[in-house]
């Protein structure tokens, strides 16, 4: 069985690219900064992204909000680097145009108000921005270690096929075949080409209108460098998350929904050709009560017991029994899918809140002391 | 301290004056079960209540006991239905009902060139849901269902999907697909129709987050907070002498709890004492007997509470 340490040892070995995923408020935040700091203390120039808009431990530990990394500054005893960033959309969005884009067009695209809006306001574009910038990372190949925390609840793997979808608009021949004849059509009036293009977009004009449509083709055409370079950057990124460097790690609670959320994401995983590495059971409750609910009597509880405090109890006891199920469910599950044992393992409610940067590096250590599932 | 309590009841029959209510909160904090027993509860009532999410697996479904139901609307008693909004089928239930365009639809969309362009456009889910929403609750005739209860995303990506209609509004279009996110967010942000409901815990970083999203709502949908819904609440227990870590521990938890949620009164008072919300919650009870019940979502509900924020 691959005990704690191991598990650790490999995730943080020389060029990884971690991914962590998992359901919503099981602590997958703190398990990317815990899993970075935990590189750092290997020594490796780490870099951390994330793409959870909860902002709490990103201001507890320095890291700012945009596309910029900005370094944690770690105890002197810390061998390596942890650099880290909240990713921004907007701010991703407009340096990819900078880069992409020709001098002239850059102008052009940021004062376009469809350009405005999607870069700003819109859902969806952020996990184009988190691979564009997990691959710049990569590719400038200046850390050991780069740790990408994903977004919460069910698009925790949206961004691992939006590469397919970039993919299958640049390569369908979207632009060549709709949207620039329309472009052209409709700015140089060159007539009406009985085209099938012309045929479909006068069908879509129909709903949302020509001049609608006129403002998208536009701004499509405006933004081709940069819808290219995207495209460029996701198949870069996919090449890499499929490659031997890459770890996936799934973060998850001891509670229904959670499991059932984290043996949907190994399924979906499994579907979509990736590996799973390791999971972490989060907040599991710690082994001395662990121990002591479930050897608990309750028929030996004192008679004049409050008949609330009795029922407390032996439901906590009955969640204690169906939190192990659970969680052996799950590890059944990833084991079967990948026919190999995948490390579970088990870390603890922690007593207080983590506040402060001391706080994150106490959990990160104790990560290698975890003990690892056992049914 | 706690003030006289606003009751479940309370809670029901201000939420079924709307049409529809938006529920949100951070992730994990028990969105979907607030959403199932207020749903059983209401249609307990006597309203038909349709309750939708939007989720990449059903979840609705197994917590009722009825399994998977996906994309298609379903009976659960004759008082309740629900649905789970698959973007791409959703896309087209937009155009063809809202649009009624059924034959262009085939036509048009069928073609895999078309498909790839329509699944790049960002915003798209989240606006044809947001019509979904609204068509259920303003526009469907075979139901006329009184209540839609939407299982909402968690706070980062609702707040984007508040932000959509405007986003397109601003894009500078027009037509067709304007005139209709007009009307929806008309609707969206119409007090008397429109409500929106927080769920968080009484862990203290769950509750600053909360707050955090209280804030993001402060400028556009004040006035439509109905309430926060405190999740997995502990009572303060009576201290005893049960010589047991698991008492000790759940009376910490206990503790911690009412002195969290009491502190995060205080932080949304200073941040604009005119919030007249009410807050409310369910008991923690480690775990859902599933399938969920009315009796069952009645003895989550606590029957003290917290008072106005």
């Amino acid at each position: 069985m691959t005990t704690a340490w191991e598990c650790i040892e490999d995730l943080t070995a020389k060029d990884r690219i971690i991914v962590v995923l998992g359901p919503g408020g099981v602590g997958k935040t703190t398990t990317s900064i815990a899993v970075a700091i935990q590189g750092a203390y290997e020594g490796r120039k780490v870099a951390l992204l994330s793409i959870d808009p909860a902002k709490r431990l990103a201001d507890a530990m320095n890291i700012t909000l945009g596309d910029k990394l900005s370094e944690v500054s770690l105890p002197a005893d810390c061998p390596g680097q942890l650099k880290a960033c909240m990713l921004d959309q907007a701010a991703v969005f407009d340096s990819m145009v900078t880069r992409h884009a020709s001098p002239k067009l850059r102008e052009k695209i940021f004062s376009n108000s469809v350009y405005q809006q999607v870069s700003k306001n819109l859902g969806g574009p952020l996990e184009y921005m988190a691979l564009a910038k997990l691959n710049e990372l990569i590719m400038a190949n200046e850390f050991d270690l780069v740790v990408l925390d994903t977004p919460p609840d069910t698009h925790a793997l949206d961004f691992l096929v939006r590469p397919n979808i970039l993919a299958g608009f640049v390569e369908k021949g979207v632009m060549t075949w709709l949207i620039k004849p329309f472009y052209l059509a409709q700015k140089f009036g060159f007539g009406k080409l009985l085209s099938m293009g012309e045929k479909l977009m006068g069908g879509l004009a129909h709903i949302t209108g020509v001049s609608m449509l006129e403002r998208l083709s536009e701004f499509l055409v405006i933004m081709e460098e940069v819808i290219h370079g995207f495209n460029l950057a996701g198949k870069q990124v996919a090449e890499k998350l499929r490659g031997p460097h890459a770890r996936f790690i799934l973060v998850l609670s001891p509670v229904r929904a959670s499991v059932r959320s984290g043996l949907n994401i190994v399924s979906q995983l499994k579907a979509e050709g990736f590996p799973l590495h390791a999971m972490l059971a989060n907040r599991v409750l710690r082994s001395e009560l662990r121990e002591e609910i479930s050897a608990l009597d309750l028929g030996e509880l004192p008679s004049d017991l409050d008949q609330d405090v009795r029922e407390l109890l032996s439901r906590f006891q009955k969640y204690q029994g169906m939190a192990k199920s659970l969680l052996g469910q799950l590890k059944k599950e990833a084991d079967a899918r990948w026919a190999t044992p995948v490390p579970m393992l088990i870390k603890e409610e922690q007593k207080d809140m983590i506040h402060n940067l001391e706080g994150m590096i106490a959990f990160a250590k104790s990560l290698r002391s975890a003990q690892s599932f056992e049914a | 301290m706690k003030d006289s309590m606003p009751s479940t009841s309370t809670l029901i029959d201000a939420l079924c004056k709307k049409r529809l209510v938006m529920i949100t909160g951070k992730g994990g904090v028990g969105k979907t079960i607030a959403t199932a027993s207020l749903g059983l509860l209401a249609a307990e009532q006597g309203k038909k209540v349709c309750l939708v999410e939007s989720s990449a697996e059903d979840q609705l479904g197994p917590l009722l006991g009825v399994g998977a139901i996906g994309h298609k609307l379903s009976r659960y008693s004759d008082h309740l239905y629900l649905i789970n909004l698959e973007p791409p089928k959703n896309f087209r239930d937009f155009v063809v009902l809202h649009l009624g365009f059924e034959g262009m639809f085939d036509r048009v969309f069928s073609n895999s060139i078309m498909r790839s362009f329509i699944r790049m456009i960002p915003g798209i889910a989240e606006i044809t849901l947001l019509g979904r929403l609204f068509h259920f609750a303003e526009l469907e005739d075979q139901h006329k269902f009184d209540l839609i209860i939407f299982d909402g995303y968690a706070s980062g990506h609702f707040l984007s999907l508040l932000a959509t209609p405007d986003a397109i509004l601003n894009a500078g279009f027009v037509g067709p697909i304007v005139a209709e996110t007009t009307r929806v967010k008309k609707f969206i942000k119409d007090p008397d129709k429109t409500s929106l409901l927080l769920v968080g815990t009484g862990e203290a970083l769950v509750l600053s987050e909360t707050l955090d999203l209280i804030k993001a709502l402060e400028k556009d949908f004040k006035g439509q907070v109905e309430g926060l819904l405190i999740n997995r609440y502990l009572p303060e227990l009576p201290s005893s002498s049960l010589a047991l870590k698991s008492f000790e521990y759940l009376y910490h938890r206990s503790v911690q709890c009412s002195k969290n949620v009491l502190s995060f009164k205080e932080e949304v008072k200073q941040l604009n004492p005119s919030w007249p919300q009410h807050i409310y919650s369910l008991y923690e009870r480690f775990y859902i007997d599933e399938p969920l019940t009315v009796s069952s979502a009645k003895n989550l509900f606590s029957k003290e509470a917290w008072g106005n924020l």
